[in-house]
């Protein structure tokens, strides 16, 4: 018994010595992940961070999903929120009190969350060994949505920090003048443009373009009233060697339909696919839709939390078509009891009538914004979460505007009027030679502004239009937004051009200083 | 090694006698064992000593055995101290000291034992008899009260794991206290079974945890389980069932009186009345929505358990027991059934043995996910004249038609409903679980003993899910594409423990002197593996699994001269594969000293029988808020993007969460200050105790700056230093027994403060969680909230409320709006700098009394638990008395208006309110805070014990029957369901999210052996 002991105890020991190195070992490779000491040395790591940059598209608060709408749309004299929700509701009201709540906080960090994305990029990826052209290509691209980000980020905030390099913990940035911010977004965008192709084939279809590089550099000069780089910008895409790539399609309705993406009046989209998904971010099967629709989709479809003004039905109303109908763009833009001119009897909301809804008074006279709105496939059923329509962030009717604009501003008011022309006779309406022939150069922005709403309405650029044109500056032109909107009676010049920065980032870090006037 | 020399001595003694036999003549001895009331105690084992040689007392106490003089008998019975007794003749009267009045009761304290008297560090001891008398599905949830400085809070949920505090916050997360069972480094769990508890010990102090090292830093509790004594077969079982409830209700408004003030709200807003609250109100439609989700439900507990030694050599103990749980909600309940297996053998110089559990638990837990699903107040909001379930509210997206918000014209609520919600998601939680350990102790020379001690613990987990289609809640697609879907999880746990230990122990005149020294090694694999089908579409979900491993060194010296200066020294070195290679070592030193002042000469105060002062400081380490590989940001391979005609899904990967590459060890310095004393022979006892401990580099995820662009949590970090400061009081009181009659009373009292030294960062000041900020020099999670000072009753107050510019603070208010306080003075209003500390969730203090008293064969026992001072946050409420369109309305509730001004409730209205109305209902205002402190009969216990005579007849041998209720009595202040509450995380433990609430359970049972 006892040698059996011992033998036992020995071999005890001797397994407890031997077989522990397994147990023992405190320096772990970590068998589920990848780290920054062996990722970025390839070409295909180079091409998934890049990917992982426009996966950020799919975020809530990323350009083009669920929350920019508020800000440029709801907040702006066309829409109104009707939601329960008070803080979301407040954005629209111009009244916001509640500084760190989801939308404005999401928004914010969902911006950030994609320059720090395109800021590993364009740290790591020039080291690589790769195909140089790709390569070129890749940081082009990630510069081009790096712009992009910082637009809406100066736009929205106004005040915001201007961060380059992959950020650490501890970082506590502090903001810095705009014009410096404009100059990067400048910068970053001519880069992109100098190297980034006209076009991709097959499966490589939405990614940045040059065409998008200048269409957004000229949105960038044109927002500072940049009028000569704008126009030098955007020339690539009209005179240059873009006007072989793009043109408008003949049915306004395919801009924003999930069946006809990507097509040639198309210059930059946030590419969005309808599959299963669950509510994880950057995790196994995370959606890769938007879930704009449920909140502008009317009652019994979504959350109607979003509204248009009925002023911009009245505005569609004011010029008929060279054939003397209604103009067809009104339709595909205001979902309301007349869509379908013949009225509420005809006009379906998501697959049946209007009336047939039986809406109580209040909601009676609602309008919906309908771009965007999946009520073409969702018949009689709730909106979606992960919705297919690709957002248009830039699209070549809006090209055409600018860069009418941009001339007009160099005071080449009769050279605009062309490019007019061809977003007014696409939806069937005479050429402004014949409807507004010789109009000087403020009454053209007049007539500018009008054309805008008629074409962008509900495409998330109406407020950055309105600041563009001096709205927010100027009491006398606040108040003809008071008269179509009487939210901007809340409306402080000096204050509420801007968004006040979430009052979360303001606690942890001192650097920051709160917008004026909140 | 006391022991290894008894062993000896006794192996000798054995040899001896067997030799001995036929030589010396026998002696028929008779005896009565008594406790120290008198009371005779049956069924007490009475071994000769070297044999198995055994016989058992009779009801009256009575024993007879045939001996020779000289003989050595063991005398044990449980609950008291054994005993050994040389006969000397033919009479053995003995009186029985029960185990918890004993000073020289044994305690471990990790890798060794001490006697109690020796302690020099602070260690909280619980009787586990006291504390089974809960029905408790995890051991913390049966110790609440019952020791100082221990803090328990509690969930009823069923399978639900009660949050411990030992001594406090020491750090912003994992304040979970190390648990030691059997010599097993594990957590707590609720596959335990508490019956198999011998007993419970709390290390409370750096010198008493110090041996745990970088373990040790929350406390560690040490639990053994029961053991196999020498003897013949004991079997003793027990029987309870009971029922239990959520205790308390909402009074919540029925249909009449909700369509009567709803009705009023939608006119007062100038919107349209639903046609639910006109012309379709159905009186037949009256939901009580709390009626519909909770039910009775009950408990039941069975134990039995087989304890003795095999052919002389082979000591076990084996039990079985069954736990069910039936929760007070709908579609809810925990299971568990456990096997235990303790065995230990002796040859030679060899001891082996194991301590082994099976065990078995099955959760159905309440189902709480989905878009704006919060059961606990769902149940309390969803307005009465929405049905439970109904042809009208059937679409393709709520095929079953459950009744939920419709739209503007009936009624928009956009209240979940939970009772639908049980029924649609079903989820199940199986887990089967290995844990215990074997070891070997050899002992070398006399004085020093090696043991290798193997410690395993591996589970299965397996969720099983299936969600049918229809959605609970208005406006909210039904989930998964409206399609079934199956959830399945799978996880596999195993832990592995490796320890060397060699011990030393020697005595020698006045000194006593022992040490140990070891290496100890723990190994974890965790890999989880979730599948997803939704409609026809299978998926796997991201398989994951984690590894760490700890290695520490550890040793103790121990030093007594003449049991009046006492000393022990411990150090521990611990390395962790969760930090990175420069951090990875820790060292975790303490020492402690303690006087025995009534040994010295000069003490002459008779009354004062022992008196001790203790005093220890000491370093311990924390690492359990990390998880493997945090010490380095990692690729995530999961973004995709979606480019093509055909919307291809190209990779995508990248660094989504930032990470802090030098983490170390949190350490905690701890100085503890006690004093023990014994009067009146024993009759009162007291021990109090004084500590500080600061808390250097804590581990935690502070937020960092959105402006990172950091996503999938924060970084974890060590952020800040914590301080605690506290006093313990530990009194008893135990009267000398009358002949019928005997009582005692133990009284515990703490009281603890947390105070906030630093953020790592000189930049951060505090960190703000919801509406409870954190801020330097002040306690963790402090409610900071706006001011508010009653109701405007008409426009002249709203215009002399104004601010020291003269400008009119609320302009837009009106009258019957809530007045709030321009606390910074600035003249301004503003919801971000307006706002003030309105109290701490920490309790100014706590205390557990424990009442116990017997009448003849009669017992009762009383555990009443207090908590004094703290601040909730009564969130249902908020959720109720906002009085939006989504909720019913608490019975009584009204608004103010110029007809009614003689009420505590402002001006309100649904629908597009103004900013006087909004104001009124902010949810970040003093308005919601309540205080929390409470007084609760935790437990009453009445027992009575079965005449023995009756009993021996059907071949018992000691029988009691008892009833019990927990929770009965509860004093306070509170609204809410239970002011015992969790919390949700440290930084919002004030919060009352509407949490399963502690249940009242009434009970009987049986206890029987034979």
């Amino acid at each position: 018994m006892n040698t059996l002991l011992k033998y036992s105890l020995a071999v005890t020991l001797i397994f407890s010595i031997t077989a522990c190195k397994k147990y023992t070992d405190l320096d772990i490779q970590n068998p589920n992940r990848q780290d920054e000491s062996n990722f970025w040395k390839t070409g295909t790591d180079a091409l998934q961070g890049l990917n992982a940059l426009y996966g950020n598209f799919y975020r809530n608060g990323s350009p083009g999903s669920r929350w920019t709408p508020f800000y440029f749309d709801i907040r702006s004299d066309d829409g109104y929120s009707t939601s329960p929700w008070n803080e979301l509701r407040s954005i629209g009201d111009l009244n916001i009190t509640q500084y760190s709540f989801e939308v404005n906080h999401d928004t914010w960090w969902h911006h950030w969350r994609g320059i720090y994305r395109a800021n590993q990029v364009l740290a790591n990826v020039p080291d690589i060994s790769m195909d140089e052209n790709l390569k070129a290509q890749y940081l082009g691209e990630a510069k081009f949505l790096r712009a992009l980000y910082y637009y809406n980020l100066v736009t929205i905030w106004g005040n915001i920090p201007l961060i380059l390099e992959p950020s650490q913990p501890a970082d506590k940035p502090s903001q810095v003048p705009q014009e410096q911010v404009w100059a990067q977004i400048e910068k970053d965008l001519t880069e992109a443009a100098a190297v980034l192709p006209n076009s991709y084939s097959g499966e490589e279809t939405g990614r940045a373009t040059k065409g998008a590089a200048y269409g957004l550099l000229g949105r960038a000069h044109l927002q500072q009233l940049e009028y000569q780089q704008a126009a030098d910008a955007l020339a690539w895409l009209i005179t240059g060697p873009g006007q072989g790539i793009y043109g408008l399609m003949s049915d306004f309705g395919d801009n924003f339909k999930h069946t006809t993406e990507n097509n040639m009046e198309s210059v930059f989209e946030v590419q969005f696919k309808m599959r299963p998904e669950n509510s994880g971010e950057d995790g196994p099967m995370s959606n890769v839709g938007t879930s704009r629709p449920p909140f502008f989709a009317p009652p019994g479809h979504g959350f109607n939390d979003a509204n248009m003004r009925r002023w911009v039905v009245h505005e569609f109303l004011r010029e008929e078509t060279a054939s003397g109908d209604r103009d067809p763009r009104l339709a595909y833009t205001a979902l309301y009891d007349s869509t379908d001119e013949r009225g509420p009897d005809f006009t379906m909301v998501y697959g049946s009538s209007f009336t047939s809804k039986n809406y109580d008074p209040a909601i009676q006279n609602r309008v919906w914004y309908r771009k965007y709105l999946d009520d073409y496939f969702r018949i009689n059923e709730f909106e979606v979460f992960n919705s297919p329509i690709n957002f248009r962030i830039i699209r070549y009717a809006d090209v055409l505007l600018m860069y009418a604009e941009a001339l007009n501003g160099l005071n080449r008011t009769s050279d605009a009027y062309p490019f007019v022309d061809r977003v007014r006779e696409r939806a069937g309406l005479d050429p402004l030679s014949i409807a507004r022939p010789g109009l000087n150069q403020a009454q053209f922005l007049q007539q500018l502004e009008h054309e805008r709403i008629m074409e962008l309405t509900g495409e998330s650029l109406r407020w950055n239009d309105l600041a563009r044109w001096g709205y927010f500056d100027d009491p006398a032109k606040l108040a003809i937004l008071k008269a179509r909107d009487p939210e901007f009676n809340n409306f402080v010049i000096g204050r509420n051009k801007y968004m006040p920065i979430p009052q979360s980032e303001l606690d942890i870090n001192p650097n920051l200083v709160q917008n004026e006037g909140w | 090694m006391e022991k290894k020399k008894r062993l000896n001595l006794f192996m000798m003694l054995v040899v001896a006698l067997m030799f001995s036999i036929p030589l010396i003549a026998q002696q028929i001895v008779r005896g009565t064992l008594r406790n120290t009331a008198g009371e005779p105690l049956a069924g007490a084992t009475i071994t000769v000593k070297g044999s198995d040689r055994s016989v058992v007392t009779d009801v009256n106490g009575n024993f007879t055995i045939d001996v020779p003089v000289g003989t050595v008998l063991v005398i044990s019975t449980v609950g008291f101290q054994e005993r050994e007794v040389t006969v000397t003749g033919g009479e053995l009267n003995e009186v029985m000291q029960p185990v918890d009045e004993s000073l020289s009761e044994v305690v471990v304290i990790g890798y060794q034992t001490v006697r109690r008297r020796d302690l020099t560090g602070a260690v909280g001891i619980i009787d586990p008899n006291t504390a089974n008398r809960n029905v408790a599905n995890t051991l913390a949830e049966s110790i609440q009260g019952l020791t100082p400085g221990v803090t328990v809070r509690n969930t009823g949920a069923p399978g639900g794991a009660a949050k411990i505090d030992i001594r406090g916050a020491g750090t912003f997360a994992g304040n979970n206290p190390l648990y030691i069972i059997d010599g097993m480094y594990t957590d707590a769990s609720p596959d335990f079974n508490p019956q198999d508890v011998e007993s419970i010990q709390i290390l409370k102090d750096a010198s008493a945890a110090a041996i745990y090292g970088s373990r040790a830093a929350n406390g560690v509790i040490i639990i053994t389980t029961k053991k196999g004594r020498p003897g013949p077969l004991r079997v003793t079982g027990s029987i309870k069932a009971g029922i239990q409830n959520v205790h308390n209700r909402y009074d919540m408004m029925d249909a009449t009186a909700y369509r009567d003030l709803a009705t009023k709200l939608y006119q007062s807003g100038g919107l349209p009345v639903p046609t639910s609250l006109t012309s379709d109100f159905d009186p037949a439609i009256n939901t009580d929505w709390q009626d519909e989700f909770l039910r009775q439900g009950a408990i039941g507990e069975y134990n039995l358990a087989f304890s003795g030694s095999l052919a002389k050599a082979v000591n076990f103990y084996v039990s079985g027991n069954h736990f069910s749980n039936k929760g007070p909600v709908i579609d809810n309940s925990f299971k568990r059934s456990g096997v235990r297996i303790n065995t230990s053998t002796t040859f030679s110089r060899f001891t082996i043995g194991e301590n082994l559990l099976l065990s078995w638990t099955k959760e159905d837990p309440i189902a709480a996910t989905g878009v704006g699903v919060n059961p606990f107040v769902d149940m309390i909001t969803m307005p009465p004249v929405v049905a439970l379930q109904d042809s009208r509210y059937q679409s393709p997206e709520n095929p079953e038609g459950w009744g939920i918000g419709l739209n503007n014209a009936y009624l928009s609520t956009l209240t979940a409903n939970v009772p639908a919600l049980q029924r649609l998601d079903q989820f199940e939680q199986n887990n089967f679980k290995i844990r215990g350990n074997a070891f070997l102790d050899f002992r070398i020379l006399d004085g020093f003993t090696y043991r290798f001690n193997f410690g395993l613990e591996k589970s299965v987990d397996k969720g099983e899910g299936l969600r049918r289609p229809g959605t609970v809640r208005q406006g909210t697609p039904s989930p998964n594409n409206n399609q079934v879907a199956v959830f399945t999880s799978r996880g596999e746990f195993e832990s592995k423990l490796f320890e060397h230990t060699l011990n030393f122990e020697k005595n020698f005149d006045v000194h006593r002197l022992s040490a140990v020294a070891g290496y100890s090694n723990q190994s974890f694999d965790h890999p989880i593996f979730r599948f997803t089908t939704i409609g026809n579409n299978p998926t796997t979900e991201d398989p994951y699994t984690n590894l760490w491993n700890n290695v520490g060194l550890l040793g103790r010296v121990n030093y007594s001269y003449d049991d009046k200066y006492l000393a022990s020294v411990t150090f521990r070195r611990d390395g962790s594969s969760l930090f990175g290679e420069n951090n990875r070592w820790g060292n975790f030193p303490s020492a402690s000293v303690a006087w025995r002042i009534s040994k010295e000469d000069f003490w002459n105060v008779n009354a004062i029988n022992d008196l001790k002062l203790r005093a220890s400081y000491g370093s311990l380490g924390n690492s359990e808020f990390l998880q493997p590989w945090l010490y380095y940001a990692q690729i995530n391979p999961f973004p995709r993007a979606v480019f093509g005609p055909n919307e291809v899904e190209q990779i995508g990967a990248i660094v989504t969460r930032l990470a802090n590459s030098d983490l170390r060890w949190e350490k905690k310095n701890t100085t503890n200050i006690g004093l023990e004393a014994s009067l009146f022979n024993n009759m009162f006892t007291l021990s109090a105790d004084y500590f500080i401990a600061e808390t250097e580099d804590v581990l935690v995820d502070l937020p960092i700056n959105l402006t990172t662009g950091n996503a999938g949590g924060n970084p974890a970090v060590n952020a800040a230093s914590l301080q605690n400061k506290g006093f313990e009081l530990a009194l008893s009181f135990r009267p000398k027994p009358g002949p019928d009659f005997s009582w005692g009373a133990t009284l515990n009292f703490t009281t603890i403060r947390n105070e906030v030294l630093a953020f790592g960062n000189a930049t951060t000041l505090h960190t703000q969680l919801g509406d409870a900020r954190t801020e330097l020099g002040r306690s963790i999670g402090e409610w900071y909230v706006l001011k508010t000072d009653g109701i405007f009753q008409n426009q002249a107050e709203i215009d002399a409320h104004i601010g020291k510019t003269g400008q009119v603070l609320q302009p837009w208010s009106m009258p019957g709006d809530i007045r709030y306080v321009d606390v910074d003075d600035d003249g301004e209003l503003d919801l971000d700098k307006d706002r003030y500390y309105a109290g701490s969730p920490w309790a100014d203090w706590e205390a557990g009394i424990l009442l116990n008293g017997a009448y003849k064969k009669f017992s009762i026992n009383m555990q009443w638990y207090a908590v004094v001072g703290n601040k909730l946050y009564n969130r249902p409420r908020y959720q109720v008395d906002r009085m939006d369109q989504n909720t019913n309305f608490r019975e009584g509730a009204t608004f103010w208006t110029p007809q009614n001004t003689n009420t505590e409730w402002p001006r309100a209205a649904i629908g597009a309110p103004d900013q006087g109305i909004q104001y009124n209902v902010l949810p970040q205002s003093d308005r919601w805070l309540e205080d929390g402190s409470y007084l609760r009969l935790r437990n009453l216990e009445i027992g009575y014990t079965f005449n023995e005579t009756m009993l021996s007849r059907i071949g018992f041998n000691s029988s009691r029957i008892f009833v019990s209720g927990q929770n009965l009595l509860t004093f306070t202040k509170y609204k809410g369901l239970d002011p015992d509450i969790t919390g949700v995380n440290i930084f919002e433990r004030g919060l009352d999210n509407g949490q399963y609430p502690a249940l009242r359970i009434i009970s009987a049972g049986i206890n029987f052996g034979f």
